[in-house]
């Protein structure tokens, strides 16, 4: 039998150790390191209510993330801050822009590759909802498509075109960034 | 000019634009075998896919370094792990009150251990000799520490602590010198046994509690977990908390009674 100590112990282990990949997602879903904050809070609040609910062999990191998206949802929802397109599909196909210049650049230089970096959060941060989590939670939390389709209620294939749509999008905003700079497409 | 020629072409574009919702999930890793060796086969043939291949892989490249860039705030940490601590706590409180400790039967037997402190692991403790009869509770927390303060100050004999002895709270205790700490950065081992308590001349108390036996207050755990080092005054006496090994040392000094007052 479990004791409460193992609860605690196991919880710590399972779900606590994701404490800092629930921010960066928290962040990115936000914009705000206040907001963020605040969510990973009521996040894991969620998490400790719940924690003896879940199987034990319940993917635990795709479940911590599925607890911060569904509270980011519920609270953005009442408050009308976010607009959701769930039809990500359906978006009007948009013509993709070259950056391979820009990109090859980020090996260099230092200033240059800060603000890049910043331009990619900013154009992140455009995303709907469902490609923003879709792509964040592939290429920077690494998961892969079936617990990003478990996170986001939606077949894999589904995942795969909303992260397919991010990435298009995601080159327009940075090519954008990038020939402005003076950096074009290397063939 | 060959009329065949436009037509390969436009093949050949239409098979391109099929393939480009397929070249993120390549990148990710994440096509099945049979397509993964379909679309590679192609890619042979197409450098502009290719191309596009490569600026997928630097973009997600791009993604990942800016979305670790910024590391999460410590205090956010430090807040969680509270948070969780409050938790767990509030769960176990119905059952059984912070501070109770478990009893077990009384022990004449003083153990002599050999403890270490100043950071390094103590050495293994033979307490062997400790018969555990049957399992009823005392009131401990604050009981404990006032109990160890009154022997302190001498106003309890070793005697009054064999109860928290049987009890597997509190594993030696022994006078030490005042500077025990300050007189040298090393880690010391000394040899304590209750049976070997005297008078107080040395002016320091260290007590050994196990860890496993006491359930500490929540601003205690914290500040252990997060500095190694708790320090409080008890009435009056300088009371400083460290962990190790499972062990929780408690060093007692000074005696909190006035000794300048002179009331003229």
């Amino acid at each position: 039998m479990r004791t409460k100590r193992d609860a605690e112990r196991d919880f710590m282990e399972r779900v606590f150790v994701h404490w800092d990949a629930m921010y960066r997602y928290a962040l990115r879903l936000t914009g705000s390191e206040a907001a963020a904050q605040d969510l990973v809070q009521d996040a894991m609040a969620k998490a400790l209510q719940n924690f003896d609910k879940v199987r034990p062999d319940t993917n635990w990191r795709a479940w911590v993330f599925t607890i911060v998206r569904n509270h980011f949802i519920s609270g953005t929802r009442k408050s009308g801050r976010e607009t959701f397109v769930e039809d990500a599909d359906k978006l009007p196909a948009e013509p993709e822009p070259p950056i391979g210049a820009a990109l090859d650049a980020l090996g260099g230089d230092q200033r240059f590759r800060e603000g890049f970096e910043d331009e990619v959060l900013h154009a992140l941060q455009t995303l709907p909802e469902s490609q923003r989590t879709a792509v964040v939670l592939c290429d920077i939390e690494g998961l892969e498509y079936e617990e990003i389709a478990h996170i986001l209620q939606c077949p894999v294939g589904t995942v795969r075109s909303r992260i397919h749509h991010a990435r298009k999008r995601l080159k327009t905003a940075l090519a954008g960034y990038a020939a402005k700079r003076g950096f074009g497409h290397v063939a | 000019m060959s009329p065949e020629k436009p037509e390969v072409k436009d093949v050949r574009a239409e098979a391109a634009q099929a393939l480009r919702p397929h070249l993120s999930a390549l990148v990710d890793g994440e096509l099945e075998p049979l397509e993964a060796i379909a679309v590679q086969t192609h890619l042979r043939q197409s450098p502009v896919l290719e191309a596009e291949v490569r600026e997928i892989e630097k973009l997600k490249l791009a993604v990942h370094l800016a979305g670790t860039r910024d590391k999460a705030p410590d205090v956010l940490e430090t807040r969680l792990r509270a948070q969780c601590r409050a938790a767990f706590e509030a769960r176990r409180a119905p059952s059984t009150s912070r501070w109770l400790v478990p009893l077990g039967g009384l022990v004449a037997a003083a153990a002599a251990v050999f403890v270490a402190i100043g950071g390094s692991a103590p050495a293994t403790t033979p307490l062997a000799a400790i018969a555990v009869a049957g399992p009823p509770t005392i009131a401990g927390s604050d009981a404990v520490m006032n109990k160890l303060v009154d022997f302190h100050r001498g106003d309890i004999s070793a005697m009054k602590l064999r109860d928290l002895q049987a009890a597997g709270v509190l594993e030696t205790v022994e006078r030490v010198p005042t500077t025990f700490l300050q007189d040298s950065a090393r880690p010391k081992l000394v040899q304590a046994s209750t049976m070997g308590c005297n008078e107080r001349e040395s002016g320091s108390t260290l007590a050994v509690l196990s860890l496993a036996r006491i359930d500490l207050p929540q601003a205690i755990d914290n500040a252990l977990e997060a500095n190694g080092v708790y320090l409080d005054t008890i009435d009056g006496v300088d009371v400083r908390f460290s962990t190790a090994g499972g062990k929780l040392f408690v060093l007692l000094s000074g005696d909190g009674r006035s000794t300048s007052a002179d009331p003229i």
